[in-house]
């Protein structure tokens, strides 16, 4: 019952935004930067469903834009992640010994910045825009991903097939791929969304604080930033583009939910 | 117990060293000139060297690090290279700020988050169980920012219970300290409150179906005693794990409400002396986060050691 209904919540929540993300374009006409100042802080109509912001561009179109931003720099950042933290677990918990002291504690001190300032603190190197923001959420979930993935990891090598395979003399190249990795798929799948979701936020956050996408480019966060000031004459902007960063989060939160229930039964009564 | 302290505070000297060295080296790779942030981009080149050879700038990016070492251990964290106030003096008068907040925030989700997560691991796969779980998600995807910009714009504005902006020492007015940090804290604590409800609840609902609660119940042992004696304390203990990683989480998350309230606290600092280069306040403000996380993790140990007896006898 429950399963079900966070699959049936994630399916439609995720539907709709990633429909608005793709198709954005096609469902409203209206050019994200276009805007008639005469039409500034309108609210919703049948012209602009949404309403429009403090220079009369479309709400919705820079929502939809938005989405395609955040998905875009949260995707690339966290496939990065993937790819270093989790080989980087991975192999830690193959090898162990001297290299998996030195690399888990290089990646302990990672951990102990706060998530939000060493993403500040890689911007203020790369300079701002929406692939540093990327790369500075990638570095963050780095430590992340090599953290979560090495426990499991650690198991499976512990395992009687992985030493089985060794005792028959295994590559560890084949014990990696044909073992290690199918086996930790699962968590890697789980993960990868929930972090995803935490993602879009930190993503949002470095927007609304001027660090990620630059203007005119729409951004959900940055559209967070330039509504702030007109809260009180017109809320639009700023609400609808809080909804939408919820609502992106939100999906990814539960369908690493579903996803956890699906794959791990053990953790399905949890 | 006395062992457990006494690690943590020797394994929070490599801690120390590696975090602040990773953080200047990552400073020096900052295409931003600390010496055209004081003096503007119209000055002379040689006012410029001269600048840069005053902050120490022009020497190797070892030897400058070498320094600040020598003078952190001796307690002296220089001086701010933007306004040339002490380093150490601005962090001691914003961090009162920011811990108000940040410990705010976590007594707002644990007061919230726990009780929440109880309610629903007792009643587990029942409707309010499942309305409980789908608030957590719910609270979890919320951006803090956009929290604190509604609380602004439709509790502080409206209504003149509590201020849209500033802080009021404890010291100076208790009551208007606690009117001043009160938003903040619910804009910060509403995903602490959602991620440990979710934590509590699974904790719970892992404990009730362990063998020793199987036994309470054949014991006799009434459903009040099993659920709050025996059941709570084991479950409490992933609990504490989230709530010491929030902490962290909540640290930087300051950053951003203080934005939005325009509170003095060390976020706003930070952002700045991390815009401008301000290598001296940036590396006070990275030790000062390495010493609250280390003491944050020795007050877990502290704490599971107490919940625990396996780990107090090991």
């Amino acid at each position: 019952m429950r399963r079900s209904l966070t699959v049936g919540a994630a399916g439609i929540v995720l539907g709709v935004v990633v429909t608005l993300a793709v198709f954005g374009p096609w469902l409203t006409p209206a050019d994200p930067n276009d805007g008639v100042l005469l039409d500034a802080r309108a609210g919703p109509s049948s012209e602009h469903w949404l309403g429009t912001d403090q220079l009369g561009r479309d709400v919705l179109a820079r929502i939809v834009y938005g989405y395609r931003t955040s998905l875009a720099i949260c995707a690339v950042a966290v496939a990065i992640a993937l790819a270093v933290g989790g080989t980087i677990g991975m192999l830690a918990a193959y090898y162990r010994g001297w290299f998996e002291r030195i690399v888990m504690r290089v990646m302990d001190v990672l951990f102990a910045f706060p998530i939000l300032l060493l993403a500040i603190g890689v911007i203020a190197v790369l300079g701002p825009n929406v692939w540093s923001a990327a790369i500075a959420i990638a570095v963050v979930y780095t430590p992340i991903f090599a953290r979560l993935l090495r426990g499991p990891a650690l198991v499976i090598c512990e395992s009687e097939y992985v030493q089985g395979a060794r005792a028959i003399g295994a590559s560890d190249t084949r014990i990696i791929f044909a073992h290690l990795l199918p086996n930790i798929t699962s968590v890697v799948l789980v993960q990868a969304s929930l972090l995803l979701s935490a993602a879009i936020l930190v993503e949002a956050s470095l927007s609304f604080l001027g660090l990620g996408a630059q203007p005119p480019t729409p951004s959900l966060g940055l559209m967070l930033a330039e509504g702030r000031n007109f809260m009180l004459l017109s809320p639009w902007p700023a609400v609808f583009a809080g909804f939408a960063i919820l609502s992106l989060s939100l999906g990814f939160n539960l369908l690493g939910d579903a996803l956890r229930d699906a794959l791990d039964p053990r953790l399905r009564t949890v | 117990m006395l062992r457990v302290v006494l690690t943590r505070i020797v394994s929070l000297i490599p801690l120390l060293l590696v975090a602040t060295f990773v953080g200047f080296m990552l400073l020096q790779l900052s295409p931003t000139d600390p010496a055209v942030v004081r003096l503007g981009e119209n000055a002379t080149d040689e006012a410029y060297a001269a600048y840069r050879a005053e902050i120490g700038v022009d020497r190797s990016a070892i030897v400058q690090y070498g320094d600040w070492l020598s003078g952190a251990v001796r307690g002296d964290f220089g001086t701010s290279w933007q306004n040339g106030a002490p380093v150490g003096e601005q962090l001691q008068r914003r961090l009162p700020v920011t811990v108000s907040v940040a410990a705010g925030a976590l007594l707002v989700g644990a007061v919230i988050g726990i009780p929440a997560g109880i309610a629903a691991g007792i009643r587990a796969g029942r409707p309010s169980d499942s309305s409980i779980t789908a608030v957590a998600s719910v609270g979890q995807a919320v951006p803090n920012f956009w929290m604190a910009l509604l609380l602004v714009a439709y509790v502080a504005l409206p209504y003149s219970l509590f201020p849209a902006v500033g802080y009021v020492g404890i010291t100076e007015s208790p009551i208007e300290w606690l009117r001043s940090i009160t938003l903040p804290a619910i804009a910060l604590g509403t995903a602490a409150a959602a991620a440990l409800a979710r934590q509590t609840r699974a904790g719970f609902v892992r404990t009730l179906h362990e063998p020793f609660v199987r036994t309470a119940v054949a014991g006799g042992l009434s459903r009040r005693r099993i659920l709050f004696r025996t059941a709570l304390r084991n479950a409490s203990i992933p609990v504490v794990t989230t709530i010491a990683a929030q902490a962290s989480v909540l640290l930087g998350g300051a950053v951003i409400v203080e934005q939005v309230f325009a509170l003095p606290g060390l976020g706003q600092l930070v952002l700045n002396a991390i815009r401008n280069a301000d290598m001296p306040i940036v590396m006070g403000f990275v030790a000062l986060a390495a010493v609250m996380t280390a003491l944050v993790q020795l007050l877990l140990d502290l704490t599971y050691a107490v919940l625990d007896p396996r780990v107090r006898s090991s």
